[in-house]
């Protein structure tokens, strides 16, 4: 159920792969530059660096903060995460009262309910969207031994269905992913032949 | 509709080396400047790298080297960005972008499904399923020694067993005996 934010990572590592390519191309071209000139004084590094500013230290400190504070910025943004829960508030008919249910109640409930049938070994499932557009994020789990079109079917034409009327909507977006279990293959699925 | 499952695959790996091997250098140089501004002298570990790095000319081979190193560490870091990677899905028949329903079935799952088709099969010892792409192939080990018909036999029981399975694009099967025993 965990998903990164691909697009995201993408962006950050094409600007971290632009800037090292940028700077390290600079550099090297520049060094190569000096040692192909052959002059009989040598440039320093410290020739085109301000080393003799005495706020050197508090600017360094500050972009090393700024870089600090973005490299850490990227490495929460980018990690993977779970579609949000959500909590939806249901009206009373005679408009008196409202009902408030946690979508992760219901998505609980329906994990047990997968999990009762024969056909399918785990499930996980998280509701997120709105009472009116709410939105299944689902990860099916079926045995190998039980037939596939059984618990894929089980899924399509039960499960969800039953969800959608526990929600008193029909999922606005359905996000299904299927897997399927190997087959354990413990002691007690052994044949032992004794004298 | 914005897909979550039949997506390519993500750089989390590789974004999160790279960005803690640049956490740590940013992290270790802001201690270090923050030390000079508190107390008006650079730390004695640092001090020495500074001195020497006083005296370097551009021209220095071990600059030249550096750079070169960063330079092909961004390239790589390019690559990984741009190169966009496989999907470990297929879509099912049901998936409809109009009716916005992603239905997906694990790449994983199917391998796993016909490993135990093919353990089924009478004759096989072990079965070890590949799926690239639309082609799994699947190499059985066998105690017999004549193995053709249970190549034919898994290759049927495995394409029957996915045949079932509504994908969009069909899977062919192609079983490979990768060893024999018996006499």
């Amino acid at each position: 159920m965990w998903k990164a934010n691909s697009l995201r990572q993408r962006v950050i590592l094409t600007l971290l792969g632009l800037l090292l390519l940028a700077g390290g191309g600079a550099v090297a071209w520049t060094s190569w530059a000096a040692n192909n000139s052959g002059g009989p004084v040598q440039p320093l590094l410290r020739d085109f660096l301000p080393v003799q500013m005495p706020e050197l230290a508090m600017y360094a400190a500050a972009i090393f903060a700024l870089i600090s504070v973005l490299t850490v910025w990227a490495i929460l943004s980018a990690l993977p995460q779970k579609p949000g829960k959500r909590t939806f508030v249901y009206q009373s008919e005679a408009g008196n009262g409202v009902s408030r249910i946690d979508s992760g109640t219901i998505s609980q409930a329906a994990q047990d309910a997968a999990e009762k049938s024969p056909e399918i070994s785990s499930a996980e499932i998280r509701i997120s969207g709105s009472v009116q557009n709410p939105v299944l994020f689902a990860r099916y789990t079926l045995r190998v031994e039980a037939l596939p079109l059984d618990g894929m079917n089980l899924i399509r034409e039960i499960l969800i269905p039953q969800m959608e009327q526990a929600l008193g909507a029909q999922f606005a977006q359905k996000h299904v992913s299927i897997d399927f279990r190997p087959k354990k293959s413990g002691p007690a699925n052994k044949a032992t032949l004794t004298a | 509709m914005r897909r979550f499952w039949h997506v390519r695959s993500a750089r989390t790996a590789t974004l999160l080396t790279a960005s803690l091997v640049l956490l740590c250098v940013s992290v270790t140089s802001l201690v270090v400047c923050l030390i000079r501004v508190a107390s008006g002298s650079w730390p004695s570990w640092a001090a020495g790298f500074l001195d020497s790095a006083k005296g370097t000319v551009w021209a220095d081979h071990r600059v030249l080297g550096g750079a070169v190193v960063v330079a092909i560490l961004g390239l790589l870091l390019l690559m990984a960005a741009l190169i966009p990677g496989q999907r470990r899905t297929a879509l099912l028949n049901w998936d409809s972008s109009d009716a916005h329903e992603e239905w997906v079935i694990e790449n994983r799952g199917l391998a796993h499904l016909a490993r135990y088709e093919a353990q089924r099969t009478d004759g096989v010892e072990s079965a070890s399923p590949v799926l690239r792409g639309r082609k799994m192939q699947i190499s059985l080990s066998t105690p017999v020694h004549e193995a053709s018909d249970i190549s034919k036999s898994v290759q049927k029981n495995v394409q029957d067993a996915l045949a079932v399975i509504p994908l969009v694009q069909g899977i062919s099967v192609s079983p490979k005996i990768n060893s024999r025993g018996g006499q």
